[in-house]
């Protein structure tokens, strides 16, 4: 268990790209080779596999502009990329959200309870969250940019789901 | 008739229609806040129950799923329909103004063009809405 806890941590880990030389990026290909086949060795990866097939499957239907029938924008790579990384950097305790595309082509990541219990973040190709929560009769919303970190105040309100 | 120039009143019923299967849950039969959400657009389609059966609603949402198949090139399916009362839209407030045709369309408008915002009002709308599947 201590060890599955330590290999997540560390696969997270891999994502990061930090720097944008000849050398940082080959090393970002190491780093994600090397996560792959942790990936498929070991069983606790499977958090990982669930992220990247949301993802996946997600913009597998929305990847062409007008996908909804109603000029709905494509989501893209980047935006593909700030979801996945927003989710990889979630704590491993809080559950991961349901997916889905908004017309404007960014994520939707949902953490649902019951109607009047939800909270949702949109991510779009800059990084930038638009997030609403309903908790009984306390309602949140707002704005910030996911850079590295995700705010507390968003772990806070995920984890009240 | 045309109820083109005839305002829509709070106890009137307005349908949502489905067009995506992840804009419901079909483990608890509830409406996602996806199905209300507007962006890009600042205004959003409605149909009112007004006037019309059962069945000449659905046929509505029908030519709606039609269009949008004829407009994308893939196949749209309408899953249901998303019945909202207009009191709870003018409870956010926001307005409802015909807009015609097709018949009986409405569009509600205007959402606030800040996302987040955006949001919230499309988690209230689904608070206070009832889906209904089309049936097969």
């Amino acid at each position: 268990m201590t060890a599955a806890a330590t290999m997540n941590y560390s696969t997270a880990y891999l994502f990061s790209t930090q720097g944008i030389s000849a050398e940082a990026l080959s090393i970002d290909e190491s780093k994600k080779s090397i996560s792959n086949r942790l990936l498929d060795t070991f069983s606790m990866g499977e958090r990982s596999r669930i992220i990247f097939n949301r993802v996946v499957e997600l913009t597998s239907i929305a990847s062409v502009r007008g996908w909804d029938g109603y000029d709905g924008l494509p989501v893209t790579y980047g935006t593909h990329y700030y979801a996945r990384r927003f989710m990889f950097r979630l704590p491993e305790h809080l559950p991961l959200p349901e997916l889905s595309a908004d017309p404007d082509g960014a994520i939707s990541m949902e953490w649902y309870r019951m109607p009047d219990w939800i909270f949702s973040i949109s991510i779009d190709d800059t990084g930038k969250l638009d997030y609403s929560g309903i908790f009984a009769d306390k309602k949140v919303s707002g704005s910030s940019f996911f850079v590295e970190e995700i705010d507390s105040d968003i772990i806070d309100y995920i984890g009240r789901i | 008739m045309s109820l083109q120039n005839t305002p829509v009143t709070p106890n009137e019923m307005l349908a949502r229609f489905v067009f995506q299967s992840k804009h419901f849950r079909s483990s608890d039969n509830t409406v996602k806040p996806e199905c209300f959400m507007p962006h890009p657009h600042q205004d959003m389609s409605v149909t009112r129950h007004r006037d019309i059966d059962e069945s000449e609603l659905w046929k509505l949402g029908s030519n709606a799923a039609a269009e949008r198949s004829r407009k994308s090139g893939t196949q749209i399916t309408m899953y249901g329909r998303a019945d909202i009362s207009a009191k709870d839209i003018f409870d956010t407030d926001l307005n409802i103004e015909p807009s015609e045709p097709p018949k009986n369309h409405a569009n509600i408008k205007p959402f606030p063009s800040e996302k987040a915002k955006q949001k919230q009002i499309s988690q209230l709308l689904a608070l206070k809405a009832h889906l209904v599947y089309f049936p097969k």
